[in-house]
């Protein structure tokens, strides 16, 4: 933790001077960072950016946080050619096992195959929604974080063994980027979680005209997830009641972790003309299987450039659709069956929404200063226990019991080099 | 004509005078050599925005900024891509951090900017009217 405040305020010094530094032989380095800290109204739960990866956020953990928002990214880009470059990125944030070690998010060549198409292959970040790319670098958005209702959608978001295509045609005043990838995935998660991701199959599709760009993107992969936990806990239960059930044995597959098909699908627009934004997204998310979430999220944003000040307003939102409770249940242990899938059900409920107000200040060349106010709303699926803690980690027992009203204060510099 | 007319209108020319004395006309230059000789506004702005890396004629293009500090910097992205110096901020640091696209080389002033275009053909830069010299030739004029 204090290596990566160190390492921030240095970045910032150099920040000063220029924009990358230039190391000589064709190579580079940049940088960006943030210095956040949050603080939640609530001590019941923890409130953080990302629920897959990070263990501990602002709430019951510490009501002051720097968990959340601060993270630090170095990248090196060599042009080994005119046609060949290599990129690589590391950023130190907090993971899932609460270090701050540094996590590799780019490693790839980059090949130009004719003036408008490139080939990359290594690691690199599938395009899920319009920021993927980007998701650690805070100083590109004009809030604090990316709203988390749709980026916690798919923990995929980080990064992928894999391929894809940049091409860029321009037909009269549209300029596109058409991005087809595939790719595979493990990533450690919290909790010792590890998720799995096989055949990865994108694509993303943007056009851009003078200050307005339109976006789309449709990815399918298999995932798999391996949770101690749900395997300890969970899965001997069912197989138990699988043994006396047929019901429950029917659903065997349905409440498996493994090799679940998701399909996710999004579209977004922006329109910045230099004194105002509007910006917005929608992503769905649905499977064949009830362990995977069928989701609807989205943002609207909007917003106003005034000289170096960017007061802006948005709403966020989440709503699952999965079925949270189970009366299929046969045969003498009929109310058991009904009891143990309902509770393994209502885990799948993750209705909440958030309005944010903040400000943006462009104090220094590459410096941005931000605040913002967040909050937070949690639904209950009509009441039912269980259903109603939302995206919040770390909650106590009761928590989801009932709707929940969180307020979060947050402030955060952001830099690039 | 009533004098508070007249003192209207010359304070209007006067505002107008000022303004145009502000903002010296930027051209958009390349070497002598290059065999470039002329690309109209989508062309320049592409090429800034690293849309495309090629000139029309397919040869490869290496665009030059000057820092964001300076009047030709706000004048170029004003009439060329239309972008303000925040918005052009956000656009490359999304382009550079997602590894899509490097921002281009920056010259510090106008005869650093005049001597990197001399030597490379490949180079396409803009600059103040008044610095223009024999060893670069405007190819558009926004």
């Amino acid at each position: 933790m204090k290596k990566l405040l160190t390492l921030v305020s240095l970045s910032a010094l150099i920040t000063s001077h220029a924009y990358a530094l230039d190391l000589g032989h064709d190579v580079t380095l940049k940088g960006f960072g943030t210095l956040g800290i949050v603080n939640s109204s609530t001590g019941n739960a923890d409130f953080t950016a990302n629920d897959f990866s990070q263990p501990k956020g602002a709430g019951r953990t510490e009501s002051l946080s720097l968990n959340p928002d601060s993270r630090l990214g170095l990248q090196v880009d060599w042009q080994a050619t005119q046609k060949l470059s290599i990129t690589s990125q590391a950023v130190s944030k907090q993971g899932p096992d609460n270090s701050w070690i540094p996590d590799l998010q780019l490693a790839f060549a980059k090949y130009k195959l004719l003036s408008n198409l490139d080939i990359r292959a290594g690691r690199i970040r599938p395009a899920l929604f319009m920021m993927s790319d980007y998701l650690d670098m805070y100083y590109a958005n004009p809030w604090i974080r990316p709203p988390t209702e749709l980026y916690n959608m798919a923990p995929i978001a980080n990064h992928m063994e894999g391929v894809d295509f940049l091409y860029r045609p321009e037909t009269g005043p549209v300029s596109w980027l058409i991005q087809p990838f595939y790719g595979y995935s493990q990533l450690p998660i919290s909790r010792n979680r590890t998720v799995t991701e096989n055949d990865i199959l994108g694509i993303n599709i943007s056009a851009n005209i003078d200050d307005f760009t339109l976006r789309g993107g449709y990815t399918h992969f298999l995932m798999t997830w391996a949770d101690p936990n749900y395997n300890n806990k969970a899965l001997p239960i069912l197989s138990q009641l699988s043994a006396v059930d047929p019901a429950v044995l029917a659903q065997t597959s349905n409440l498996s972790l493994t090799n679940r098909d998701l399909n996710i699908a999004s579209l977004g627009a922006n329109w910045d003309n230099g004194n105002y934004f509007v910006m917005g997204e929608l992503g769905k998310k649905w499977s064949t299987n009830s362990t995977v979430l069928d989701q609807y999220s989205g943002y609207f944003s909007l917003g106003a450039h005034l000289d170096k000040f960017t007061p802006y307003f948005s709403f966020s939102a989440t709503k699952t659709t999965n079925a949270t409770s189970f009366t299929g249940g046969t045969g003498p242990y009929a109310p058991i069956s009904n009891e143990v899938l309902t509770e393994i059900l209502s885990n799948f409920y993750l209705n909440q929404n958030t309005k944010t107000l903040g400000v943006r200040y462009d104090f220094y060349k590459n410096l941005d200063l931000k605040v913002q106010w967040d909050r937070i709303d949690t639904n209950t699926q009509n009441g039912q226990a269980g259903t109603g803690g939302g995206l919040l980690n770390n909650q106590t027992n009761d928590f989801a019991n009932k709707n929940q009203a969180i307020d979060l204060f947050s402030v955060a510099c952001d830099f690039i080099f | 004509m009533k004098k508070i007319h007249f003192i209207l209108l010359f304070c209007i020319a006067l505002l107008l005078s000022i303004t145009k004395a502000q903002s010296e006309p930027v051209v958009v230059i390349v070497s002598a050599n290059s065999p470039i000789n002329s690309l109209d506004k989508e062309q320049v702005a592409s090429l800034f925005l690293g849309k495309t890396t090629n000139f029309p004629n397919g040869s490869s293009a290496q665009p030059i900024e000057q820092t964001d500090s300076t009047a030709a910097h706000e004048e170029f992205h004003k009439s060329v891509t239309e972008k303000t110096a925040k918005q052009l901020k956000s656009y490359w640091s999304k382009m550079v951090f997602s590894g899509k696209a490097s921002a281009p080389q920056e010259a510090s002033s106008n005869a650093e900017l005049l001597k990197l275009l001399s030597s490379n053909p490949a180079m396409i830069g803009y600059i103040d009217k008044s610095a223009v010299d024999k060893s670069v030739k405007i190819i558009f004029t926004p």
